[in-house]
């Protein structure tokens, strides 16, 4: 783990009575809040480009002039977007993140498509880095509210471009424009609670639909290779686009677009990001093994490695693990537990018996979900 | 940390090449006699030396029961035509004196399908795999949580010492033997006589009662592991039997974190070599095809308990292996973790010494590394999950064709 994690954490939506686009629109200011907090510049966030969206969407009848509450006098108009640069991780990387209301993506959010929908509602994320450490970024960088993206999104420049989700990579379906986000669409219930978690190299969006104590997650950070090896680009990103997954992170394939997505760099300059697998040592994934009853008199739960490796037919193969520090597995603990120093939190499927991630948590007793509210709690 | 071994021992023997002596009966058991002494050779030579391996008992076994003038009581430890041949039930004890805790093994062989009678049993009958008439060479291990020494028979290491009733005691200590039988709960725990099969005529294998012509064995051993792969038919299909130290998990504080697993005779087409998951190793009747077990990390009066294994078989495949990423075409080598598994303990508790036996997939049974440094075990199929354990650097395994192997 590099560097303190921060995190706004346990926000609630409650824009519930005028449609489910307020929720997004909640849930985008809710990542702009912490991004731009003291909190997002001590990880390093810096953010580079943004719009504050279009005037279209049905219940939000303002046009955007900020990034707040829609019911606040400043709100984040549809199709608001944001760039942002993490200057503090060993090779900076950049995040798009977009929000989309009921009128589809559109101006000043095009090009776009989150999950492969141009036409939902929701939340996506996308992921840039170039190998000479310079900005990827195809659009305009006023950083005053008024950006543009480019026709496409991303840029190498002079220097080698590594792009998540993997479809706008070479051979996917979003490479010309690179426009493709990954995270959650589609109508949702108010109360969704949702968490947003990162140091210098990682970045976690967690979020509960409906407050039901499953999540999905988008995830984007740096992994340990593994001996003998030099990634010129450590970087992979992740989206579980089911709610129920066991384990959380699949042992399968993510790099599709509309289903599992993300994806990891190559070293080579012609391939780009590729499919990414995942692997756990998911024997011990069992209620027998878990708790550990053999050391000391309490048990203890299992934290193991979450180990990744590309998964496509010119490339495949084992490549390292997660950052340890930041993001884990472990088995049979509720979803929303936190650990006995308050340390981390527990997200996943909400059955007892399955398999989540164990991610950073505020250092305060509250667990995931209860002291919940619109504006969360800082750390 | 010395890394040593004789590799490369091959059966000579087949069931027709004593007809006019001893009888085709035991012409292939006369194999068994072999390896022991090949295995024995290696040990007190400057190479088991150099690993602390350090003879504190044998005895030099009793004629065999086929009464043949070529085949009379032993006397030595040499081979069977030799002057100081080597007799039926012969045994030997060592202790591996260079490990961070002591450990002590137990070596017999018999060939005359009575591992109950004397040498081999004085005052306590010796068993493999818990039973008393399969021939074959049996094996097991000991060690005291304080590094004292548990070997419980005679120690006057000139050939004629005798077992006692216990085969191993815990002095004034806690005691850890392996198979697990004879722990706390097994058929073997009042005498700790069990000893599992480092090769025998059990399991569905060696029909005849000994190895056949062309079987090959290899031994490898480090201050703290101690590995047997073997071959039975010379078909490259290989059985894994390993003792060693394992890596703690953090946290876990284990005090004699050492573990055994032996993957049987009828188990050499395993697909992963080691079974992951579903098998415990060492079961307390003493009999199973898995064999082994795990000193319990740290309630020591607990002994030894059944083990289990993982490893991350998601990359256990021919898209991801050999590895093609990063601009490196490589067999990936995993750790072998491990876990205890018997009620009411059950945890992971740290991983086999990856140094010394690792994970790999899509190579061939015998397939060594461009070093010669690690050589692959398991089953033939190349697209199989195997064992790498330590090679000498030199040899292309299969290449040597007498008895006595390769000395490194």
């Amino acid at each position: 783990m590099a560097g303190i994690p921060h995190g706004l954490v346990d926000m609630k939506t409650i824009g519930s009575a005028g449609g489910s686009e307020k929720g997004w629109e909640e849930v985008y200011t809710g990542i702009i809040r912490f991004l731009t907090s003291s909190q997002g510049a001590s990880i390093g966030a810096t953010r580079v480009a943004y719009s504050t969206g279009s005037s279209s969407t049905a219940n939000l009848k303002a046009v955007g002039t900020a990034n707040n509450y829609w019911d606040t006098g400043n709100s984040s108009g549809n199709n608001a977007w944001s760039v942002f640069k993490f200057v503090s991780s060993s090779l900076p990387w950049y995040m798009l993140v977009q929000w989309v209301g009921a009128d589809s993506i559109a101006v000043p959010g095009s090009p776009g498509n989150i999950s492969g929908q141009s036409g939902q509602q929701g939340i996506g994320f996308a992921f840039a880095v170039r190998l000479d450490s310079g900005n990827p970024w195809g659009g305009t960088s006023n950083n005053s509210g008024a950006d543009t993206k480019g026709t496409q999104v991303w840029n190498s420049g002079s220097s080698q471009l590594f792009v998540w989700p993997r479809n706008n990579s070479f051979g996917g379906t979003y490479v010309a424009q690179k426009q493709q986000m990954m995270g959650p669409f589609g109508t949702h219930a108010a109360s969704t609670f949702y968490h947003v978690i990162a140091d210098n190299d990682n970045f976690a969006f967690v979020f509960d639909d409906s407050g039901n104590s499953s999540h999905t997650m988008v995830y984007f950070g740096k992994y340990s290779a593994r001996s003998g090896t030099t990634p010129n680009v450590p970087y992979v990103a992740l989206y579980n686009d089911v709610e129920t997954y066991d384990p959380f992170i699949q042992l399968a394939a993510y790099g599709t677009v509309g289903g599992k997505d993300g994806g990891v760099a190559s070293n080579d300059s012609n391939s780009g990001t590729l499919r990414v697998t995942f692997s756990g040592v998911n024997e011990f994934w069992t209620t027998s093994f878990q708790p550990n009853n053999n050391f000391g008199a309490a048990p203890v739960y299992d934290e193991f490695p979450v180990h990744l490796g590309s998964d496509e037919g010119t490339s495949a193969g084992y490549l390292g693990t997660l950052d340890y520090g930041f993001i884990r597995y472990i088995y049979n603990c509720a979803s929303n537990d936190i650990s006995s120093d308050f340390s981390r939190a527990i997200f996943g499927n909400a059955s007892t018996a399955s398999c989540k991630v164990s991610l950073p948590w505020t250092g305060l007793s509250s667990p995931p979900g209860s002291n919940i509210n619109r504006s969360g709690t800082y750390f | 940390m010395a890394t040593h071994g004789i590799i490369d021992m091959r059966a000579q023997y087949n069931s027709t090449a004593f007809a006019g002596g001893i009888g085709s009966t035991f012409g292939q058991r006369i194999n068994y006699l072999d390896y022991y002494v090949s295995i024995f050779n290696f040990l007190t030579s400057s190479f088991g030396q150099s690993l602390g391996a350090q003879r504190i008992a044998y005895n030099t076994g009793s004629r065999n029961p086929a009464s043949s003038p070529n085949f009379s009581t032993g006397s030595g430890a040499d081979y069977w035509e030799t002057t100081n041949k080597l007799g039926d039930n012969a045994w030997s004890v060592w202790k591996f004196s260079s490990a961070s805790v002591p450990f002590y093994m137990l070596m017999q062989v018999s060939i005359a399908s009575n591992w109950q009678s004397s040498p081999g049993s004085d005052g306590a009958p010796a068993t493999i795999s818990a039973n008393t008439t399969i021939p074959g060479i049996g094996i097991g291990f000991a060690m005291r949580a304080d590094g004292g020494n548990p070997w419980n028979g005679a120690t006057g290491n000139a050939g004629a010492d005798s077992k006692n009733y216990q085969v191993w005691t815990s002095g004034s200590s806690q005691l850890f033997v392996w198979p697990r039988s004879n722990s706390f709960g097994g058929t073997h725990a009042t005498q700790m006589q069990n000893l599992i099969p480092m090769i025998w005529a059990g399991g569905g294998f060696n029909s005849t009662g000994g190895p056949s012509v062309g079987s090959r064995m290899h031994v490898v051993a480090d201050f703290e592991n101690f590995a047997v792969a073997y071959d039975d038919g010379g078909d490259n299909t290989y059985n894994i039997l390993h003792f060693g130290r394992y890596t703690p998990r953090s946290g876990s504080g284990a005090t004699v974190p050492y573990i055994m697993v032996m993957t049987g005779n009828g188990r050499q087409v395993n697909d992963p070599c080691i079974t992951i998951g579903s098998t415990a190793y060492g079961s307390t009747s003493g009999n199973g095809l898995d064999e082994g077990g795990v000193a319990h990390p740290t309630i020591l009066t607990s002994g030894t308990r059944s083990a289990v294994f993982s490893g991350l078989n998601e990359f256990w495949s021919t898209t991801h292996s050999p590895s093609n990423v990063l601009g490196n075409t490589v067999y990936d080598e995993f750790p072998i973790l491990c876990g205890i598994d018997e009620s009411p303990w059950f945890a992971y508790i740290g991983q086999l010494d990856y140094n010394f036996i690792r994970w790999v997939y899509g190579v061939n049974s015998m397939d060594v590394n461009p070093q010669l440094t690690r050589v692959a075990v398991g089953n033939a199929a190349q697209y199989s999950a195997k064992v790498t354990i330590p090679w000498d650097g030199l040899t292309i395994p299969g290449t040597n064709s007498s008895r006595s192997g390769v000395m490194f």
